[in-house]
């Protein structure tokens, strides 16, 4: 019987962001902490470029701050409604938001070519 | 009356000022320079305790002046002036605060000779009596008479001297107009205050932004605020949620940008020619592999849902023995939820009347329940003790209604059980199987099980010997629990597969085909007899009933099911893996459609054998098959709508067909 409390080991954790980083058309994920902005993990390609910790700063920055005015608008539309998904298509990929209360996940992932 | 509406307002204009206070103190603490146009008396309120300007309060100074310097004059004798003068100021810090301070008055004093009119002058000297006579440090007994008072101070537009002297009409009338002044001023006020509040708030945000990036700071994080927050709760339940998230986005084939002005996919027009399109594969490196696929059941609920079960990884011998899988149409790599068992789990489905509950059955004889609400062992589970099955469990279901259900398990050795879904730990009901005579022995070793849509108190098992027994739930008139001994259903020639009545739909009630596979390399339609017409017909000796319909095939078939919509498709699969879809209405010799799974790198022709098929039950399109390689695979099945005919022509060509049995068997005799 395995416990029934915290249901993810460290490694199975990489694993699983290990798996959406692997996927053919994703670029490069990130996570970042809601309240300061600061990254907690990143990888991809955008990473492993020369100049990548003050790209995937910049990078975080934005999608921070696009985030927030986000939250902002759901929040004016009706305070009790939360911002649960963002989806942003760019001529060149897709960016999906996952949201949270304390974290962000960000994936960057190239879209099919139409 | 109105001594009680204008206390309330007081009370209210005091709440109001005090808001007002409140944030006008917030103001000051920004140390924001505030030029606002105020009335003095509030002004020296507020301001007062709090550091200004020099120039502020000159100005203020000056009006304070003048409204002091008004008063007096219209107030009668001296002494009453300076006990009122007093009143005056004191009575409105007491709005505020209890504590009046005494240096609200001695600028004023010290102002006196600043001001310039003189007749002001003259009046500012009976007021600097006022501080000499000492009543402003005089605590709180004189100021319930002078916070009336203060009201007609306070209003000093409206106070246009000769009024003063009027009776106590003039006075109850005139603070009543001046009452609702007084609101609508501090109203004014307020709100302009508030826009100010905002007005800087945004300036302030403005400022901070410029400075700090909008509030963001990609600050590196320390090695261990990074380890402490990858190990917090919250953390691996984010990533636990949000890549599941980010993966059903991924997986989404749709392109909700598509422009099907642009130009066409050639390959996309090829394959619409075919009946049958492969659409999904499900395996996953962690959890399928070396498995084999003992079931497949599609979710009533979620279309998009379907779980596998899955026997043992006999070289994982560290992960449990058994498994399900409930896999996601939009999520191709992994799987939506994990379910362990201590062993090999032989059979599970979907409760179809709770969305969240699915039942299983193992090889150790257990019957578990798992929920997508908790973790990935089973919530419940029955006993390894003499008390239920002890022999492995092929087949369960759920039988009843929303309200009353009943999970009913089987096992090889002829025990059937039935269960409440809160309790596992002690059967509801236990019936035992005996073979009827006139046979050798009495075991009967059932390897599935199907009840009718229309009676939960009756269902078949199909055997290890190749008889369909029909069997009662209960006793009844004419009738034991157990196998009904007066009909068998005799014709196939190896175990029993599958067993799966016509699902009812349609105009024409087919409820009672059945249709079942069999390792004689043959699929069987049966007409089963209702239990009512058996016991009508008992005359002693037991009756056999032979096939309607034969299909034979040219390899084993393990499973064989009918299609939810059409009345008269099903869909096989057999040991060389290839999936069939058959209609009855078309042909009754040859399929429709044939697909084979596209087989993962590495498979061998020895794990292509497919076991089990499922149907989704919606719309009937999607149909999925599994195996000995642990792959699940969908196919969508291109079907026509069905036509009323086909109900009929079902129904005519049973009859013919029953009518040429009977004709064969008369012959025969």
């Amino acid at each position: 019987m395995s416990s029934l409390g915290p249901s993810l080991t460290e490694d199975e954790l990489t694993s699983l962001l290990a798996r959406i980083s692997q996927k053919q058309s994703v670029q490069s994920l990130i996570i970042l902490d809601r309240s300061s902005g600061s990254i907690i993990r990143s990888s991809g390609s955008i990473a492993a470029n020369r100049n990548s910790e003050s790209l995937i700063g910049e990078y975080a920055g934005m999608v921070w701050k696009f985030v927030k005015s986000a939250e902002e608008m759901v929040g004016g539309m009706d305070d009790e409604d939360d911002l649960k998904l963002l989806r942003v298509r760019t001529k060149r990929h897709e960016l999906v938001i996952v949201p949270d209360p304390r974290f962000i996940l960000v994936v960057f992932h190239d879209t099919p070519t139409a | 009356m109105s001594t009680n509406t204008t206390e309330q307002r007081r009370a209210e204009i005091a709440a109001k000022k005090a808001r007002l206070a409140e944030i006008k103190r917030r103001n000051q603490e920004r140390q924001q320079s505030l030029s606002i146009q105020r009335r003095s008396t509030e002004l020296n309120e507020v301001t007062a305790p709090l550091p200004r300007s020099y120039a502020d309060r000159r100005s203020l100074e000056d009006l304070v002046n003048v409204l002091i310097g008004d008063r007096p004059s219209s107030t009668g004798p001296g002494a009453m002036k300076s006990s009122r003068s007093n009143s005056v100021m004191s009575g409105a810090d007491s709005n505020f605060s209890d504590s009046a301070s005494p240096t609200i008055m001695s600028p004023g004093v010290a102002m006196t000779p600043d001001s310039t009119p003189t007749p002001n002058q003259l009046n500012l000297q009976h007021m600097s009596i006022a501080p000499l006579t000492i009543t402003y440090d005089a605590p709180p007994s004189p100021v319930r008479e002078v916070v009336t008072y203060s009201k007609e101070v306070q209003t000093s537009e409206a106070w246009t001297g000769p009024d003063d002297e009027e009776g106590d009409d003039g006075f109850e009338s005139r603070s009543r107009r001046t009452d609702e002044e007084l609101r609508e001023q501090i109203r004014k006020e307020i709100e302009e205050e508030l826009r100010e509040l905002h007005a800087d708030e945004q300036q302030q945000n403005g400022n901070s932004g410029l400075d700090s990036n909008g509030g963001f700071f990609a600050r590196e994080l320390t090695d261990e605020e990074r380890a402490a927050i990858t190990a917090s709760e919250d953390f691996v339940d984010f990533i636990e949620r949000s890549s599941k998230v980010v993966e059903r986005a991924l997986d989404m084939e749709y392109d909700v940008l598509a422009d099907y002005g642009l130009g066409m996919n050639a390959e996309d027009e090829e394959q619409s020619g075919r009946k049958i399109k492969e659409i999904a594969q499900f395996y996953d490196e962690r959890w399928s592999k070396k498995r084999m696929i003992s079931d497949i059941n599609y979710s009533p609920k979620f279309p998009e849902l379907l779980l596998a079960s899955y026997t043992k990884n006999p070289s994982a011998p560290h992960d449990p023995d058994g498994l399900v899988l409930v896999w996601n149409m939009h999520m191709h790599d992994r799987p939506e939820y994990v379910f362990h068992a201590q062993s090999d789990v032989l059979t599970a489905r979907f409760s179809p009347f709770h969305p969240n509950l699915i039942v299983g059955g193992a090889y150790s004889g257990q019957v578990l329940l798992w929920d997508t609400r908790a973790k990935s062992q089973p919530v419940l589970k029955t006993p390894l003790t003499g008390s239920g099955h002890t022999h492995p469990v092929y087949s369960v279901s759920v039988i009843g209604t929303q309200n009353a259900n009943n999970i009913l398990s089987c096992s090889t050795d002829g025990v059937v059980c039935g269960w409440t879904v809160d309790m596992l730990a002690q059967p509801q009901e236990l019936l035992e199987l005996i073979t009827p005579p006139p046979s050798k022995t009495d075991d009967l070793s059932p390897t599935c099980m199907a009840f009718p849509h229309s009676d939960p108190t009756y269902f078949l098992v199909g055997t290890e010997e190749g008889t369909i027994y029909p069997c009662h739930r209960y006793d009844r008139a004419g009738a034991k629990a157990g196998v009904e001994p007066r009909i068998s259903y005799k014709g196939h020639a190896g175990p029993v597969m599958s067993v799966d009545f016509h699902p009812v739909r349609g105009p024409v009630d087919l409820g009672d085909l059945v249709l079942s596979s069999s390792v004689d390399w043959s699929v069987k339609l049966w007409k089963a007899r209702p239990p009512a017409a058996t016991t009508s017909s008992a005359s002693g000796s037991p009756q056999i009933a032979t096939p309607i319909l034969e299909f034979s095939r040219e390899d084993v078939v393990y499973d064989a099911a009918w299609s939810p919509v059409k009345p008269g498709m099903f869909g096989l699969v057999d040991g060389a893996g290839q999936l069939e879809i058959w209609d009855i209405t078309v042909d009754t010799e040859v399929p429709v459609a044939k697909a084979q799974p596209s087989s993962r790198v590495g498979a061998t022709h020895l794990t292509k054998g497919l076991n089990k098929l499922a149907w989704e039950e919606h719309d009937g399109k999607r149909v999925a098959v599994g195996g000995l390689d642990g792959t699940v695979t969908v196919f969508e099945v291109a079907i026509d709508p069905p036509r009323n005919e086909e109900w009929a022509s079902v129904k005519r060509l049973v009859s013919r067909a029953e009518l040429g049995n009977n004709s064969i068997i008369a012959a025969g005799k």
